[in-house]
């Protein structure tokens, strides 16, 4: 058997918590053995079994299918494998993850790869809230791995990044890449209000409008070299960079009212 | 119905009787040790484990404002466990008897509202004064008999066991102008000296006759050269009695402004030369932890140091608190310093009786990792092996580096654990398992591995309810609050109110915490 | 007297509380929501209750003030309770007034209110400084850039007062203790994720300087104790998820908002709380197709249950004040209903038994 297969066969009448949807554990189950794990429903812990169908062992390849946009926490702290959720995934889904692949063909709600430590995350549709954000109180969201959104994200897309790379094909929401500590956030469409609030350290490079805060400055206008080995593995890992391939960036330093060693790259045609 | 217990067979240790590992039954009933039980009382076999006094934290952080600060800080690490927890854990390892080091006049409504909520355990807190416009109004007016009544006021008032005292003097001039005065420098627009504060409490705390003396955080608290302040200090109280407070952060050689170094040696002679004076070693453990200080100096320094979040609080005639999230690391020279120091002052005690454990919770480690520092102390290979881990510099000029060969005995922990906090405590029914005694019991399997053997006693009793067994609870009991009750002139009232009517926001009743306010929640 | 009732008929409490127990118990994903208008005593009870049956506990707070949760979890705060702004010689009203009679007009005091739209603050400040709504987190971190000793670039600043934010960012810095005033439950309309963080990074800026302070106004009774007494028994100061691995911290996740508009809870108990007063109209509307017990000194229209209890003003207990500070809540007037918390705690014993 080279895959297991979950399909929901019963909807949760309110919301499902299953962290135990994780590929690498899969690999050393049977079938069996994944139907008996706990999941949360509400205040009542039930086997899995009793909300998907099960089919496949011993693999680490996973597809969930189903309306399981109740259920939360899937690929949540996944360490390898691959999960695939076929339409759209539940909050939470892939939060914590340090390795894998986890793909969700359809939208992605609040608070996907919170916390991601690696690992490969992919989501079709839209993302919600504090896509690949932080935990409360953590100082750091993101650790590591590539994050690709193909529509648009919602709020605090990559607060507190530390490491990595997050790249979204639409547009974002408010606050994109607050209080960033290093690494890379690309927005290919708009971003809203209040983008890379508290930047540390670390690059946004925004291909849309963009309303700047008035404590980044401006340095030059350059298209730099990083850029385009950013662009070529992002190619390579199949997110379009569209226009961006060419053209220039306008540099901005900032946030001057943090530590102001972050830059925004803000696409410009000419 | 009366409850009885025999427990028998077990290797007691009973430092305050002088036993040493013999086979002795105990007798319990309603709740105390008794000399004698019919033969058909409920037996608990205690055959080849090791029978301590439930152990007593003498200077921990539980309770209180800044604690609560602290948990609500920290949601991603929650080093400082919540309310129920701590008094579970605190049991699961043996612990049946908790102090909160330090809450403030204005914050011991809420500290007695969380040790309402605090299971299992006996517990209480020392109530700050020295910093406060109370104190300060009273010594300005020159007399010692207005202090001792403030402090007898303010202990009743908070319902507090005993007083605490953190850098004297020096937390209201921090306050007031980020100053750092010595023992002898007048604070910012008053008469009144450090060292006047300071003897002035701790004979008024003699003079009450409260069961614990002064209990002191000195002044300069992680600074390099600060074991000069602690020797002054010493000196200054003149053989009045005084506990100092995690002494092993006081005893920094090294120049003002410099890299610190150990003078734990010499703090150990001192120690030894003052009968007056005992201490909590305030031992640095590896790991995640959390500073909470009513030195707001500490704070900011620590802030500035770590660039991490930081509570600062100033509190209105009182003075305040800094709290910010630390983590002590092996391979950094200071904490690999700071570690040795502790447990150099252990290790070169001069009298288990003066100078019992603490980490200090949660600013050294937390309590859990109390089971760990006993295997530092009893086993040698094990330190050896830890020493070998920890930065090489941090350990030059140590006794560690000598080679300190000591290892604890169990009788030697069961008095730094159990019969000397409680002694210094004046806890008379508490730390030793004579006849009176409460019935709060700790059963060990011994081990090879010593952590092991103190993280997960076999069996706790708790006022002779047996509350646990092999770390999990299986009672849930109400302990309870352990307060002072020392008098004072009423007539101190109308200079503290003064004082409120001048600069506070509340009066005096709103100071006053009522007798319905203690004693279990539920 | 007012009685208690099921399904709108009169009861007595203990069975109008054997039925609330029972519809509780029923629920797969109970919410305990409120705590607003309770004490310590209630508050603590209400903990109980939410352990006990494995629900989500949350407050108006997870809304008004998540903001504010966030920057404290984030950065921490630097506070002080009221009676040390006596000491004040500069007082910011960011967009709003204030609770603390210290910071009233008096020599030696200098007031300054910053206007965001129509949140204006007091009308007798000494100075003024009006900005947009959209200028608001451009001109705090305007303010933090000047504290650092940096400049701001007349490009970037568009149609910021630069100079007047300038001169503030001064006046923060070298006065020998300001507070800086803020609205800790704003309205919806005036939420904002990051403005809670602008302004305590700002005041942590200048503190670290002078000597500056953030105040955070609180709305309802005892907003305060219900973080703290959350904290201190379960970890958390709001939503807060009972599930099979002990308390969990949900921000947003566990929010009655969000909650109730995703239909994850199918019973909700209320305690001290006029939820419609804390919810949009779509939670409200969920929330009336809820099971709900009620408890309240007002009877609740379409509660399944209602339990009478003692209005809030008429409760003896302890609440803390909008500083943190713990004080004895002594009424003026007495009821002859239980308390909120006696009520609770024969619920928690009906859950028991
Ligand atoms: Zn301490």
């Amino acid at each position: 058997m080279s895959e297991v297969r979950l399909t929901l066969r019963q909807a949760p009448s309110v919301a499902l918590e299953a962290p135990c949807v994780r590929p690498d554990a899969f690999a050393t189950l049977s079938e069996a053995a994944i139907a008996r794990l706990p999941v949360e429903h509400g205040r009542e812990v039930v086997a899995l079994g009793e909300f998907f169908d099960v089919r496949g062992e011993h693999a680490d390849q996973v597809r969930v299918e189903g309306d399981v946009r109740r259920v939360k926490r899937l690929g949540a702290g996944m360490i390898g494998g691959s999960l695939i959720v076929a339409g759209s995934a539940g909050r939470h889904t892939g939060a914590g993850m340090s390795g894998g692949s986890l793909v969700v063909e359809g939208d992605a709600d609040d608070w996907t790869g919170l916390g991601m430590r690696g690992g490969r995350l992919v989501v079709h549709g839209n993302a919600a809230a504090a896509f690949c954000g932080a935990a409360p109180g953590s100082s750091r969201g993101m650790t590591g791995g590539l994050a690709f959104v193909r529509g648009s994200v919602g709020v605090r897309v990559g607060e507190r990044l530390r490491r990595g790379v997050i790249a979204v094909g639409g547009s974002a929401g408010a606050y994109a890449g607050a209080h960033m500590v290093a690494g890379t956030l690309v927005v290919r469409g708009a971003l809203g209000p209040g983008a890379g609030i508290g930047l540390k350290r670390g690059s946004i490079v925004a291909g849309g409008a963009l309303e700047l805060l008035p404590t980044f400055r401006y340095a030059c206008r350059y298209r730099p070299g990083y850029v385009d080995l950013l662009f070529a593995s992002l190619e390579r890992h199949g997110f379009d960079v569209g226009a961006m391939a060419a053209g220039a960036f306008d540099r901005f330093g900032g946030d001057h009212a943090d530590l102001g060693r972050g830059e925004i790259l803000k696409w410009t045609a000419s | 119905m009366s409850e009885r217990l025999r427990i028998t067979g077990g290797r007691v240790y009973d430092p305050r009787h002088a036993i040493d590992g013999a086979i002795r039954d105990i007798c319990i009933e309603d709740g105390r040790v008794v000399a004698a039980l019919p033969g058909d009382a409920p037996t608990l076999d205690a055959a080849g484990l090791v029978v301590m006094p439930g152990a007593v934290d003498i200077h921990s952080h539980v309770a209180g404002p800044k604690v609560n600060l602290a948990r609500r800080l920290e949601p991603e690490r929650r080093t400082v466990p919540t309310v129920p927890d701590t008094g579970r854990l605190y049991t699961l390892l043996g612990y049946t008897t908790v102090f909160d080091a330090a809450v403030p006049l204005l914050g011991a409504r809420h500290a007695h509202l969380e040790l309402q909520d605090t299971p299992l355990v006996d517990k209480g807190f020392y109530v700050l004064l020295g910093n406060d416009e109370f104190v300060l109004a009273a010594l300005e007016d020159g007399s010692d008999d207005a202090v001792r009544d403030v402090l007898g006021w303010a202990v009743r008032a908070s319902r507090a066991y005993g007083v605490k005292v953190v850098n004297p003097g020096g937390g209201a001039a921090w306050k007031a102008a980020r100053g750092t005065p010595g023992l002898d420098d007048a604070l910012p627009g008053r008469r009144v000296t450090p060292r006047r504060i300071l003897t002035a409490l701790a004979r008024a705390a003699d003079a009450l006759a409260l069961p614990h003396p002064m209990h002191l955080h000195c002044s300069n608290l992680g600074l390099a050269g600060n074991a000069t302040t602690t020797l002054d200090t010493i000196a200054a109280l003149e053989g009045r009695r005084v506990h100092l407070a995690h002494l092993q952060f006081h005893v920094y050689g090294g120049e003002p402004g410099g890299r610190p170094t150990s003078r734990a040696r010499e703090l150990s002679a001192a120690l030894a030369a003052h009968a007056n004076v005992s201490a909590d070693v305030g031992q640095v453990m590896f790991g995640p932890a959390t500073t909470m200080t009513a030195d707001a100096r500490v704070g900011e320094m620590l802030h500035d140091l770590t660039g991490r979040k930081w509570v600062d609080a100033d509190l209105e005639l009182e003075g305040g608190c800094g709290v910010v999230p630390y983590e002590y690391r092996e391979r950094n020279v200071v904490h690999a310093m700071q570690w040795a120091a502790g447990l150099e002052l252990l290790l070169l005690s001069p009298d288990p009786w003066r100078l019992v454990l603490s980490t200090d919770h949660p600013n050294g480690g937390t309590f859990l990792s109390y089971p760990r520092l006993l295997r530092l102390l009893m086993d040698r290979a094990y330190r050896d092996e830890q020493i070998a881990r920890v930065h090489p510099q941090g350990l030059e000029g140590t006794a560690l580096r000598d080679g300190l060969a000591r290892e604890y005995s169990l009788y030697e922990v069961a008095i730094v654990t159990r019969a000397a906090p409680a002694r210094l405590l004046g806890l008379e029914h508490k730390g030793h398992l004579g006849v009176g005694a409460d019935a709060d019991v700790a059963l060990y399997a011994p081990d090879a591995n010593l952590e092991t053997m103190f993280t997960t006693p076999r069996h706790v009793l708790k006022a002779g309810r047996r509350v646990a067994e092999d770390g999990a609870i299986r009672e849930e009991t109400w302990g309870r609050t352990l307060q002072a009750t020392p008098p004072f002139d009423p007539a101190v009232e109308r200079a503290l109110g003064r004082v409120l009517a001048e600069a506070g926001s509340l009066s005096l009743e709103d100071y006053v915490v009522g007798a319905d306010e203690i004693g279990a929640a539920r | 007297m007012r009685r208690s009732t099921v399904d709108g008929q009169p009861s007595e409490l203990d069975a109008a509380v054997a039925v609330a127990a029972g519809l509780l118990r029923a629920a797969r994903q109970p919410l305990v929501y409120g705590l607003l208008d309770s004490t310590v005593e209630a508050q603590r009870a209400a903990v109980a209750v939410a352990r006990r049956l494995g629900a989500i506990l949350d407050t108006p707070a997870s809304a008004s003030h998540a903001g504010s949760f966030r920057a404290f979890e984030r950065l921490g705060a630097a506070l002080a309770s009221r009676g040390e702004y006596r000491h004040a010689e500069l007082a910011v009203f960011w967009a709003c007034g204030s609770d603390a009679s210290e910071l009233a007009p008096r020599p030696g005091l200098a007031r300054v209110s910053v206007d965001v739209g129509s949140a204006r603050g007091p009308a007798d400040a000494d100075t003024r400084l009006a900005l947009e709504p959209d200028q608001e987190i451009p001109a705090l971190l305007a303010l933090r850039a000047f504290a650092r000793g940096r400049r701001v670039d007349a490009a970037q600043a568009g149609s910021l007062p630069v100079e007047a934010l300038r001169s503030l960012a001064r006046r923060l810095v070298s006065c020998g203790y300001g507070v800086v005033v803020c609205d800790a439950d704003p309205a919806p309309a005036r939420r904002d994720a990051c403005r809670a963080d602008a302004l305590t990074a700002l005041v942590r800026e200048c503190h670290r300087k002078s000597r500056v302070r953030l105040s955070g106004l609180r709305r309802g009774s005892n907003p305060v104790g219900a973080e703290n007494v959350l904290t201190w028994l379960t970890g958390f100061p709001a939503s807060v998820r009972f599930g099979a691995d002990g308390p969990r911290y949900g921000p947003g996740e566990f929010a009655a908002e969000t909650l109730l508009q995703r239909g994850d809870v199918d019973a909700v108990l209320l305690v001290g709380v006029e939820p419609e007063a804390h919810l949009s109209n779509e939670a409200a509307a969920q929330l009336a197709r809820v099971p709900c017990v009620a408890l309240g000194a007002v009877e609740r229209e379409g509660a399944r249950v209602f339990l009478a209890t003692s209005a809030f003003g008429a409760t003896a207990g302890r609440v803390f004040r909008g500083d943190g500070v713990a004080l004895r809540h002594a009424p003026p007037q007495s009821s002859d209903h239980p308390s909120e918390a006696t009520v609770l705690a024969r619920l928690a014993e009906a859950l028991a038994s």
